[in-house]
């Protein structure tokens, strides 16, 4: 069953390879390849889901064979889903079917624009997939290198150039700095191994794990636009070609969480219960600050990239909080999050095309020419805010309920990150598609064909599916996300050797015979983790 | 005795004086097609190591006086030895690519690549102070030639000089350390030398420190790397990439030679020096190369940039360092001469080397510019090409024997490094070109350009292949040590 999960990503990557050879100037051969690689890819990700056994509580599923990568140094290549990573896959396969359908627009060397779009893709779906620490770095950074090349060629705005030195530095330095955190994890355990099901039956030192942490903290902080260090995601935002920032903002941005809740939590706990505070804190100015800079934005796609900003702080509010219900409304408000940002960026683009301009003050009245857009717009934006119905509502009751119990009072604070996106989402919506209708904007024509409305919907359908039938993903997170909250949960993960105990339950199943002498005794009783909810 | 070991060296030998005794008698012959008969000359050599008649007893080395071995050919020379013919074949095709810019004399141009080329093999295999002289005068007094080859371009004759002038002061350094060594010591006999290094006193690490800074001119490192830039720009391409890739790992080839065979004191004191040395150098190099407006010269910056990173792996002083370091220099080789053969291709035709001749050069020639932006990406260290998988080693390296103040240092050379590597490639792709102009490349390049690109990407992606015959070889080697 693995062929289905390897076929996930190897389908896109493949396709990007055989683009390579056809001509240039046959451009639609190139889109209907490119749909039909993100069809077949949507196709195994949606099997791979309702196949995933939702019973089993702890192990990986559709594990493949571990293949020998570089034999001395115990590096290999395995795949392998469990609840976590699963949703994951499943978004990054519907925002890139959705982003390749968006694509159209895009007018010129359309085949290099798909070879690298496809390269995104299938880069992240991999990383997503990987079971070993360093494939997860380089399937990521082969998704990220895209991003650098369609700003700088297809990217739209006057400070392109600009932007694109400034997010590639940003995006390349953090990356740099999470490496070195994993090389530390290769070299600091006794297992040599890159392979998070070796990892897992390590236990590091409690100083290394706090010396180390910061780097996960901050390396996949900077790739998450963890405050301060979040400045290039509004303008790499603003000047992507829309279907790049749909894959970037919805996907590509939740692999450093993503990295943050499957390797730092667990193989450094009592790292990440040191640097909780800072994460609170840091997470805090996301939330407010970003969303106070995000009421002063002229330009719309600022506007929505500050919002995106500002919504990683509720997910890193879930990280820190450190429990199952938190965790789990993270993975829920990545899954969400990803759908609304592309959704976002999807209509914004679609404006854009139309009016080339995105400031809101040239804006106005839109709603008389374009009603299928602001429809959804509005709609898009009540997500965004957090309205119940749509799927980053029950994520964010699940981060507020999970940090109220860690921590009342910054929850308290926190809270009021809704009440400043309601301001202002609610603004751009009003000046972007009600008020007089400036007379220049009154023939633009309306996504009228299904060809343009399929994407956007599709997005749209996904957030309400999710948002009245939260249990259809809650159920498949919530086993990944107890192994995780175990072990903080259970104060016994520390013990009296100063060393941290394995991952329990994981370690039984997949690798029993290997399983160290005593660590049973530290296996957690499996219902204070589920007290909670 | 035995001759066979040296038998590449020979029958390199004989083939630069067959190509010189060629061009005297058939002064007619086709200058293009001696080019190629020495670049197939030295390949079909290449292809003679591989031979187990060429290296039977590859322990057993070359004695002289008293059963004094002064040069040996263990695993890790054979590898080097692979390593230099591989890149002497793809700088003769270079040089013929770039044979039009060169008034006269080309087939004695060929000729000197392949005598630099023989004293790099014998650098790999040095056990003694003297043939270790000997063998980097070689070296050296080849490339004083071969910089200084444009005799009609300014810029070109600088270049010699300075290299001239500097690279006698660092054999002069070099010479000067080795009588200290010797005068200590009373012998230049690295296995002998290996047994006083414990207690030595603080002659013989005077001594040390001075080889240490003449095998610094060949990496450029700081301090002797003052010199990169210029001869970098004012050297013939086909030089320039030579010194780049034959010549710096020539000196690593030393470097790790006198680490392995404990010439260099154990004990902390050598590998912080060298770290310390590691850092300046990354900072130097990848600082230096932010304003540049000239791809060869930006090229000689990046290279001193990378001697520092593969510092890093010399620093480690462990078996993973040493692995890495020979890893990168492989990347390093086929990254560095994709970018020089898109240079050669881009001044044959523009006739500039600056940054701004690249204008658009996507929209002329989509085959070199992808071919370049390939090399600076690789070169900047980007997954999934072949520096990512070099750096991630060294920095692994670095990371297990503790350097963590290295590593803070190398990723702040990364850093900028994306800043200028990055804006050759927007100056490709981004800007619009000047006028339109016809790209040739003869065959053999288009070839060349090809297995390098290749290459870079098989290395990066599938890394085993490289990594496990590099550690291989230095396993290899440790045991032969310890076995003597």
């Amino acid at each position: 069953m693995s062929a289905l999960l390897l076929a996930t990503f190897i389908v896109p990557l493949a396709t990007a390879a055989l683009l390579l050879l056809v001509p240039r100037r046959m451009g639609h051969v190139a889109r209907i390849l490119a749909i039909a690689a993100s069809v077949v890819t949507l196709a195994a990700a949606l099997l791979l889901f309702l196949l995933f056994d939702r019973s089993q509580v702890s192990d990986y599923q559709f594990v493949s064979t571990r293949w020998d990568w570089v034999e001395s140094l115990g590096l290999t290549f395995q795949v392998g889903v469990d609840g976590i990573n699963i949703v994951l896959i499943l978004l990054a396969a519907i925002v890139g079917f959705a982003a390749t359908l968006v694509a159209r627009e895009i007018g010129s060397r359309e085949k290099e624009f798909y070879v690298l779009l496809l390269l995104m893709n299938g880069g992240i779906i991999g990383a997503f997939a990987s079971l070993d620490i360093f494939w997860m770095y380089f399937l990521h950074e082969l998704a990220l290198i895209p991003t650098f090349l369609m700003i700088g060629i297809w990217g739209t705005g006057e400070k392109r150039q600009y932007a694109t030195f400034k997010i590639t530095i940003y995006l390349s330095v953090g990356a740099l700095i999470a490496l070195i955190g994993l090389l530390a994890l290769y070299f600091g355990g006794p297992a040599r191994s890159f392979n998070l099901l070796d990892l897992q039956r390590e236990g590091y030192p409690v100083g290394f794990q706090t010396r180390v942490f910061p780097l996960f903290l901050f390396g996949f902080g900077i790739l998450v636009s963890l405050w301060p260090f979040h400045t290039w995601a509004p303008i790499g935002y603003a000047t992507m070609p829309t279907p790049t920032a749909m894959i970037h903002a919805g996907v590509l941005k939740k692999f450093g969480l993503y990295v943050l809740l499957r390797v730092a939590l667990p193989l450094l706990p009592v790292g990440a219960k040191d640097w909780a505070n800072v994460l609170l804190i840091l997470c805090l100015f996301n939330i407010l600050y970003c969303a106070l800079v995000a009421m002063q934005q002229k330009d719309l796609n600022y506007l929505i990239g500050y919002s995106s900003v500002s919504h990683m702080g509720y997910a890193f509010l879930g990280i820190a909080s450190l429990n199952l219900i938190g965790l789990s409304g993270t993975v829920l408000l990545m899954f969400a999050h990803g759908i609304a940002a592309a959704l976002m960026f999807a209509l914004s683009g679609y404006i854009y095309e139309r009016t080339k301009t995105r400031e809101m003050a040239d804006l106005g009245g839109l709603a008389r020419t374009l009603p299928f857009i602001a429809t959804c717009f509005v709609m898009a934006a009540m997500a965004n805010v957090g309205l119940p119905g749509f799927a980053n509502f029950v994520s964010e009751i699940m981060i507020y309920f999970g940090s109220w119990n860690a921590f009342q009072w910054v929850t308290a604070l926190a809270v009021w990150g809704v009440v400043l996106s309601a301001v202002y989402m609610l603004r751009a919506v009003r000046t972007v598609f009600f008020g007089p209708l400036p007379a220049k904007w009154a023939q633009l024509g309306d996504a009228r064909t299904l060809a343009l409305r399929f994407p956007i919907a599709l997005l749209l359908v996904v957030l309400l599916l999710v948002g009245c039938w939260p249990r259809v993903l809650v159920d498949v997170i919530r086993p990944g996300a107890k192994q995780i909250a175990a072990i903080f949960e259970n104060q016994t993960g520390v013990t009296s050797t100063g060393v941290v105990a394995p991952v329990p339950g994981r370690l039984g199943l997949v690798h029993a015979t290997h399983q160290p002498p005593g660590t049973a005794a530290t296996t957690p009783a499996e219902t204070t983790a589920g007290a909670t909810k | 005795m035995n001759w066979r070991l040296l038998s590449p060296e020979i029958a390199l030998t004989v083939l630069a004086i067959g190509v010189l005794l060629v061009d005297l008698f058939r002064g007619q012959f086709n200058k293009r097609g001696l080019g190629y008969l020495a670049a197939g000359g030295v390949l079909l050599i290449l292809a003679w190591t591989y031979c187990p008649l060429a290296h039977q007893t590859t322990n057993a080395g070359f004695e002289i006086g008293d059963g004094q071995v002064i040069y040996q050919v263990d695993s890790l020379a054979l590898l080097f030895k692979r390593f230099f013919l591989l890149a002497t074949t793809f700088v003769l095709i270079m040089s013929v690519e770039f044979s039009r810019q060169i008034e006269s004399g080309i087939a004695e141009y060929y000729a000197l690549i392949v005598f630099a080329c023989v004293g790099m093999l014998l650098v790999s295999g040095v056990m003694d102070f003297v043939m270790l002289f000997v063998s980097l005068e070689l070296i050296t007094v080849t490339f004083y030639v071969l910089a200084s080859y444009l005799r009609r371009q300014v810029t070109s004759l600088e270049g010699g000089l300075k290299y001239l002038v500097i690279g006698a002061v660092a054999s002069a350094f070099l010479l000067f350390g080795i009588t200290f060594i010797f005068g200590t010591t009373g012998t230049t006999n690295f296995a002998d030398l290996a047994i006083h290094a414990g207690e030595a006193g603080a002659g013989y690490r005077f001594g040390i420190l001075l080889v240490l800074a003449g095998i610094g001119f060949k990496i450029a490192s700081v301090p002797m790397q003052i010199w990169a830039p210029d001869v970098y720009q004012g050297s013939p391409t086909p030089t320039t990439a030579f010194l780049a890739v034959g010549s710096k790992a020539a000196g690593f080839a030393l470097l790790l030679r006198l680490f392995d065979s404990d010439v260099v004191p154990a004990g902390a004191i050598g590998a912080t020096l060298i770290a310390v040395i590691s850092a300046l150098t990354i900072l130097y190099g990848n600082f230096g190369a932010i304003p540049q407006r000239n791809v060869k010269r930006l090229l000689g910056y990046s290279s001193i940039g990378h001697a520092g990173y593969m510092l890093m792996g010399v620093a480690a002083a462990s078996v993973m360092g040493t692995s890495a370091v020979l890893f990168y220099l492989f990347a390093y080789l086929f990254t560095n001469l994709t970018a020089f053969l898109v240079i050669v291709a881009v001044s044959n035709t523009v006739g500039s080397d600056e940054i701004d001749a690249y204008k658009g050069l996507a929209k002329r020639s989509p085959l070199l510019a992808a071919a370049m932006a390939v090399s600076m990406v690789s070169l900047a260290g980007v997954p999934p090409l072949a520096g990512f998988f070099g750096k991630f080693l060294l920095f692994g390296a670095a990371w297990e024997s503790g350097l963590y103040w290295l590593l803070a240092v190398g990723l702040l050379g990364v850093g900028a490094s994306l800043y200028f590597y990055l804006g050759v490639v927007r100056t490709m792709y981004f800007d619009e070109p000047k006028e339109p102009v016809d790209f040739r490349l003869g065959w053999p390049c288009k070839i060349c350009l090809g297995v390098t690109i290749f290459a870079v990407f098989f290395i990066g992606i599938f890394q085993g292949p490289v990594f496990e015959r590099v550690a291989k070889a230095v396993e290899n080697a440790k045991l032969e040590l310890t076995q003597r």
